[in-house]
């Protein structure tokens, strides 16, 4: 079987190895450039997926932010001198009740003075006034003001890097005002550096509701995984060993219909569930599992009828039950074979996307392949970065679990091959 | 272990004739009818498939999916036959390579299609940004992939590079050959070392031993992978959905039988015609299987039997 190197042939030959380990390499190379890609970009601020050429490396601009070095997006550069001011009350307005009042604010500094001194003149640290054109109108009103610093032109307006600018609870909180902390930064402070964004993970996966819909996906994987392996165990078994009229067609039967297409049958299935009142439940995607699947049952009944068949006959003479014989014999026997379908049931289960689109209408109950499509749909695919970090994590998990059972996977694989 | 038997595959014979059998005959009743969700189910003899016949559409529907099953399927094959050949040199480092030609095959395709859509924007895409450098040099366009509802070639009146969306869609699933290519690789270690042995008294080269040796060895396996292939192949619908927005587009370039029957199912409520298309897509299933069968039994080689 599979795993088995002493079988090997053909004399090691050098040039044979480099030409092999050249094509592996590339080959390896464009299979794993589009993963490599997906986990970069989800790394990147948003700007970078943008850029053509693309770039490979995450690179943020930094900027010192209260002190300390920290991402930032570039929001615009200044063009003429502006003051950083805090708003006071305007000229009819109460305390508690003020337009902007308490809210740092940019102002050019044509629109600020201090107190007892005139408009564009110097502006020293201290209470001072600004004029603002609040909305339409014509004319700006008068407010008054804490002058903080003024600002060179060729600064930059930066805020603190956020993944996710559309957290509309934190947009809506702050009435569309100052919702991101934001400063100005004189441009030799800024710096493009390497710097991974981790960040983009935990909002793109609290934006897209990640939890509930894992737990919605692990409950349909594990309960169809559970039915499918052991019912299609129980029928291999039954068609493995048992001597009953029809056994043949039953057998052939159960080849055919792994030719039915599922367009063939998706119709009446449909009607089936919405009369069963199942349609929006997670019913339609795991109950057919318990009734065994065709494949599943080809494969374990390949499998089975290459033990040994003594091991059969010893404990059906020690008076075993057929039950008996299948959970202590076959069972324990044939645990590589079972994880295999196992494994397998919970791959196909969790990719699956047609089912889920057709039985599944609310939001609470999508799974993840549900719930990616609908997240990236909706984003009109703009935020690509946070799109590729919740594909990333989708798909992390069958990595894992490939790479930990690795040989059941390379067996189970292998064994899919049996002779049809 | 007489009656018994009979109980160990009850559940599945339920399961057989509920989940497969009754939805499986109740689609080709129903494809003779004319049904909406809201009205019964009326006869209406042939008319759903003399309209199928007629409906240019459906007719593009088809001959897409069949050009998508070759485009997927020959290169897919090819591939995995080259990778299965090079793993077996016995190179160093045989497990890593293993693991990372399987592994696209276990991005989730929601997953994997949005990667692609993304990596085949014309624009932006990161394809194109690898093509660009080197088609400028010669002063040819990129292919704008997925927006181009033309097919594969070269335009050399207008110095542009063709390859449309259902190639796209095709070079995607080429992505996850690794499953293929593993399972000849576990073929290939089980070819009888005599025959090698043999090979190398008769001084063939490598390429005999490949033609004459291996191909043969691996021929069933082939087989199998053709026609479970073509029954996959013909079942797409998450891909195209996805990549395409739901549309199938650009102008029907991705549009196969399984969306055109999921939207007449469950958008244009037209449940009769919709099986009525279903049975056409297994008729063809059956009817390729078949002829794959046929082929096979003159070209396979089945050892010791």
């Amino acid at each position: 079987m599979a795993g088995d190197t002493s079988t090997m042939r053909a004399k090691p030959n050098l040039g044979r190895q480099v030409t092999a380990h050249l094509f592996l390499l590339l080959v390896t190379g464009a299979f794993m450039m589009p993963l490599v890609w997906m986990v970069l970009t989800a790394l990147k601020p948003v700007e970078q997926t943008m850029k053509t050429p693309p770039e490979w490396v995450p690179r943020v601009w930094t900027a010192p932010l209260k002190g300390v070095r920290a991402p930032v997006d570039r929001i615009r550069k200044l063009e003429e001198p502006e003051a950083l001011v805090v708003a006071g009350l305007g000229e009819d307005e109460k305390p508690g009740q003020g337009l902007f009042e308490g809210r740092r604010m940019l102002v050019k500094t044509a629109d600020v003075k201090p107190n007892g001194g005139a408009w564009g003149g110097p502006l020293p640290p201290g209470p001072g006034q600004m004029r603002w054109r609040v909305g339409i109108e014509r004319e700006p009103r008068t407010f008054a003001c804490e002058i903080v610093a003024v600002y060179e032109p060729g600064s930059w307006l930066v805020r603190e890097y956020v993944p996710d600018l559309r957290q509309t609870a934190k947009a809506a909180g702050a009435g569309g005002a100052e919702t991101f902390y934001w400063e100005v930064v004189p441009e030799n402070e800024l710096e493009r550096v390497a710097k991974p964004l981790w960040q983009n993970v935990p909002a793109a996966l609290g934006k897209m509701n990640f939890w509930s819909m894992l737990l919605n996906t692990l409950w349909v994987c594990i309960l169809g995984m559970i039915g499918t392996t052991f019912v299609s165990a129980l029928a291999a078994y039954g068609l493995a060993f048992g001597r009953f009229p029809g056994r043949g067609m039953l057998f052939a039967l159960t080849l055919a219909t792994m030719m039915v297409p599922f367009p063939a049958t998706m119709v009446p299935l449909f009607q089936l569930y919405r009369d069963l009142g199942w349609i929006g439940t997670f019913k339609p995607l795991w109950v057919h599992c318990w009734f065994g699947a065709a494949f599943n049952i080809f494969l374990l009944r390949q499998f089975f009828l290459g033990l040994p068949k003594d091991l059969l006959d010893a404990a059906r003479i020690d008076g075993c039950s057929e039950l008996e014989i299948f959970w202590h014999v076959v069972v324990p026997l044939s645990r590589p074979a079972l994880a295999m379908v196992a494994l397998f049931h919970f791959l196909f289960s969790w990719k699956d996307f047609m089912g889920p689109l057709l039985y599944l209408n609310d939001k609470s109950q999508f799974t993840l392949s549900l719930g990616l499509h609908a997240f990236q749909s909706q984003q009109g695919g703009t935020p690509w970065h946070l799109v590729m970090a919740a594909s990333a994590v989708f798909s992390l998990p069958l990595i894992i679990l490939f790479l930990c059972a690795m040989k059941t996977f390379i067996r189970g694989i292998a064994m899919t091959g049996i002779k049809g | 272990m007489k009656a018994r038997a009979w109980l160990f595959v009850t559940p599945w014979i339920v399961g057989l004739c509920v989940f497969t059998l009754y939805p499986f005959a109740a689609s080709l009743y129903y494809s003779f009818t004319d049904y909406s969700v809201l009205k019964p189910a009326t006869p209406a003899g042939l008319a759903n498939y003399t309209e199928l016949a007629g409906d240019p559409i459906f007719r593009r529907a088809l001959g897409n999916t069949v050009m998508y099953s070759l485009l997927a399927l020959v290169p897919g094959i090819l591939v995995a036959l080259g990778l299965a050949k090079a793993l077996n040199t016995k190179v160093t480092g045989t497990s890593f390579y293993r693991s990372a030609i399987y592994i696209p095959h276990l991005v989730p395709t929601v997953a994997s299609s949005i990667l692609w859509m993304w990596m085949l924007n014309a624009d932006t895409g990161l394809l194109n940004a690898l093509l660009r450098p080197v088609l400028d040099v010669i002063g040819w366009r990129a292919p704008s992939f997925l927006q181009d509802e033309r097919f594969l070639g070269l335009d050399f009146q207008n110095k542009e590079v063709i390859f449309g969306a259902l190639p796209s869609l095709a070079l995607m699933s080429l992505w996850g050959c690794g499953q293929m290519a593993i399972i000849y690789l576990a073929k290939l270690q089980d070819v009888p070392q005599d025959l090698y042995e043999a090979a190398e008294l008769d001084g063939a080269g490598a390429w005999a031993v490949f033609w004459n040796i291996e191909l043969p060895q691996l021929s069933p396996m082939i087989l199998f992978n053709i026609v479970m292939g073509i029954i996959g192949t013909f079942q797409i619908f998450a891909e195209p959905y996805i990549l395409t927005g739901g549309t199938g587009g650009p102008n029907y370039a991705t549009y196969l039988v399984p969306m055109f029957i999921y939207q007449h199912a469950f958008e244009y409520q037209r449940m009769g015609y919709a099986c009525a298309a279903a049975w056409i897509l297994f008729g063809l299933i059956a009817l390729l299987t078949l002829v794959a069968f046929r082929i096979g039994q003159r070209r396979v080689y089945y050892a010791g039997e």
